[in-house]
């Protein structure tokens, strides 16, 4: 038996609990090995003190005492508090830093619930959330267009920007209109349609630039426009004034210089279109801008692809302005392509587009999204101007 | 089990069974028979007088209110051995402890040592030099003994001290016998050292 087992034996040895074999092993091994020996002595030493420690005594009156506790016990004061704090704080090494941290975690968590609560509900809608729901509650969207809208919305909420075929692919179902490109840019006119109905000015009939000299197809568009963004008594009115516009009150010739085309037209659809929507001249200023700024950011994708027009929003204040802009253009080398009632498409090479942005801020308020750097790339540029006449 | 020992259980089964006849002296018989050990044994494992003179008095306060149901199966020093060690658990447990333990009260009429309450065994050498060098060893060992953890305290005072069996001491501490055997073990061992710093 090593010294290991010794020491552990020495107690019951001590006590005299070990039986007689292993006793004698442990009085063999002790007179051998000094070390045990001496572990023997002290732990004897110990018995010996530990045992002739003097009793404690009680104090005289100890029965009496116990007997008026009998009788009158004490009444323990506090008890709920006194069990409430004992509850939180006994032993106060263990209930505190664990009160800490649930306390932390509780914490934690309901920042986190209310901070998804309040961020998912509670937060107002932006300018142009609101003021796309005022439309929608007031104008009733027809079936393809709102489709059309709300795929555009989630494509928006994805934030896939540029990315031409998943646009393509999002926007054009099996069932939708076959032209791709068609699509695409009729979501867009709806948006220029959106801005000018909200005008106190002019109910102006959008047509895409290749559509400019044909009057059917003009017609055509701008009724399915209407249907969208008007509701039944002022499509027919503004259909009827675009019939007007189309028809008896211009020349069809497209070689009439595009100035004066543009006044004519101007003139004209205001003159025909103020009685049909003066009921609608008690929107406020704001919600044209913000609807302004909702068309420029659907422009924003279209103009991403360097194949499309680069748009240009332009609120001016009198209808001269119109001549200025033929005639800035003109100035800066510039060609105009194609004159609308509302826009204007031009020419203009690219080293000269700084110096018509500065230039245009003399015109009117122009409002412009991004200019995609391929851009930059050719000799120049087909830029769309969205005129709008603000009182 | 030799006679002194049997004769006095069966004095405790004696004053027992005239306590739960309605003899209420038989159980002043009992309170002093057994106080000076209660309170012993409390002054032990609290290491403050006045604490376990307090836990003492409460140990018969709830023998008295338990002795009626009280069937005699084990002996009654061992039952009232095992009240007196729950209270003092109770009593280092509790709130009011631990803020003593913190706080000392200004107005405390308390003496730094209890050594004053200890009689002195030994009638033989009653020198005061004698009486004084025990004083000073009674103090190092409840000094070393409020070292320890209370679980090997319980089983080294009742074991050391008071000298009391392995198998009423497991049924006092509510541990198995190795378990016990283990404890008394590893206390010795602590208390030893403890006692060696305390002593050099």
């Amino acid at each position: 038996m090593n010294c290991k087992h010794i020491t552990r034996h020495l107690s019951d040895y001590l006590d005299g609990k070990l039986d007689a074999s292993l006793r004698q092993e442990v009085d063999a091994h002790c007179m051998t090995c000094a070390r045990c020996r001496e572990e023997l002595a002290l732990l004897k030493t110990y018995h010996s003190d530990m045992h002739g420690l003097n009793e404690v005594k009680a104090p005289v009156n100890f029965l009496e005492h116990v007997h008026a506790r009998l009788e009158h016990p004490p009444q323990k004061k506090y008890t709920f508090l006194k069990n409430l704090l004992h509850t939180l704080f006994v032993p106060w090494w263990q209930k505190i830093p664990l009160e800490f941290l649930g306390t932390s975690a509780a914490v934690f968590v309901g920042m986190i619930v209310f901070h998804s609560l309040h961020s998912t509900h509670h937060l107002p809608p932006s300018p142009q959330e609101y003021a796309l729901q005022q439309h929608e509650k007031d104008v009733p969207l027809s079936r393809p267009v709102a489709a059309a809208r709300m795929q555009t919305e989630h494509l928006e909420k994805l934030g896939n920007r540029g990315n031409e075929k998943y646009m393509q692919q999002q926007l054009l179902p099996s069932s939708l209109p076959t032209k791709n490109n068609q699509w695409a840019q009729e979501v867009i006119t709806h948006d220029v349609t959106v801005t000018k109905t909200d005008t106190k000015e002019t109910a102006i009939p959008s047509a895409m630039p290749s559509d400019l000299n044909n009057d059917a197809a003009t017609e055509t568009s701008d009724a399915r426009h209407r249907s969208w963004d008007e509701d039944e008594s002022s499509l027919h009115d503004s259909t009827s004034v675009d019939q007007k516009i189309a028809t008896s009150d211009l020349p069809e010739t497209s070689s009439a210089f595009p100035s004066q085309r543009l006044m004519q037209i101007e003139r004209a659809s205001s003159a025909a279109s103020h009685s049909s929507f003066e009921k609608k001249n008690e929107r406020a200023n704001v919600d044209y801008e913000v609807r302004c700024a909702r068309f420029e950011m659907r422009c924003d994708r279209a103009v991403e692809s360097p194949t499309q027009p680069f748009t240009i929003s332009l609120v001016i204040t009198s209808d001269a302005a119109r001549s200025q802009l033929t005639a800035l253009v003109e100035s800066l080398h510039g060609t105009v392509l194609s004159v609308e009632s509302s826009a204007m498409m031009i020419d203009l090479p690219t080293t000269n587009y700084a110096v018509f942005m500065q230039k245009l801020e003399h015109i009117g308020r122009a409002s412009h999204s991004a200019f995609h750097p391929s851009l930059l790339e050719k000799k120049s540029v087909h830029i769309r101007i969205e005129c709008v006449v603000e009182q | 089990m030799d006679d002194t020992k049997q004769q006095s259980l069966n004095e405790d089964l004696e004053y027992v069974q005239q306590f739960q006849a309605n003899n209420t002296a038989a159980f002043d018989a009992l309170v002093v028979k057994y106080q000076h050990k209660i309170v012993d044994v409390c002054y032990r494992l609290l290491g403050d007088y006045e604490e376990a003179n307090d836990c003492a008095q409460d140990t018969f306060v709830k023998a008295y209110r338990a002795l009626h149901t009280f069937r005699c199966d084990a002996a009654f020093s061992t039952w009232l051995y095992c009240i007196a060690i729950n209270t003092c658990k109770n009593k280092r447990a509790s709130l009011s402890y631990h803020m003593e333990q913190i706080f000392v009260r200004i107005d405390s009429v308390r003496p730094d040592d209890d050594t004053q309450y200890v009689e002195i065994k030994d009638s033989i050498n009653t020198s005061p030099a004698y009486a004084f060098e025990q004083q000073e060893k009674d103090q190092f060992i409840q000094k070393a003994l409020n070292t320890l953890p209370a679980a090997y305290k319980q089983v080294l005072v009742l074991r050391d001290i008071k000298g009391m069996s392995y198998e009423d001491i497991a049924a006092i501490t509510g541990d198995n016998l190795n378990t016990m055997k283990t404890k008394l073990v590893r206390a010795r061992g602590k208390m030893r050292k403890a006692l060696q710093e305390f002593f050099s």
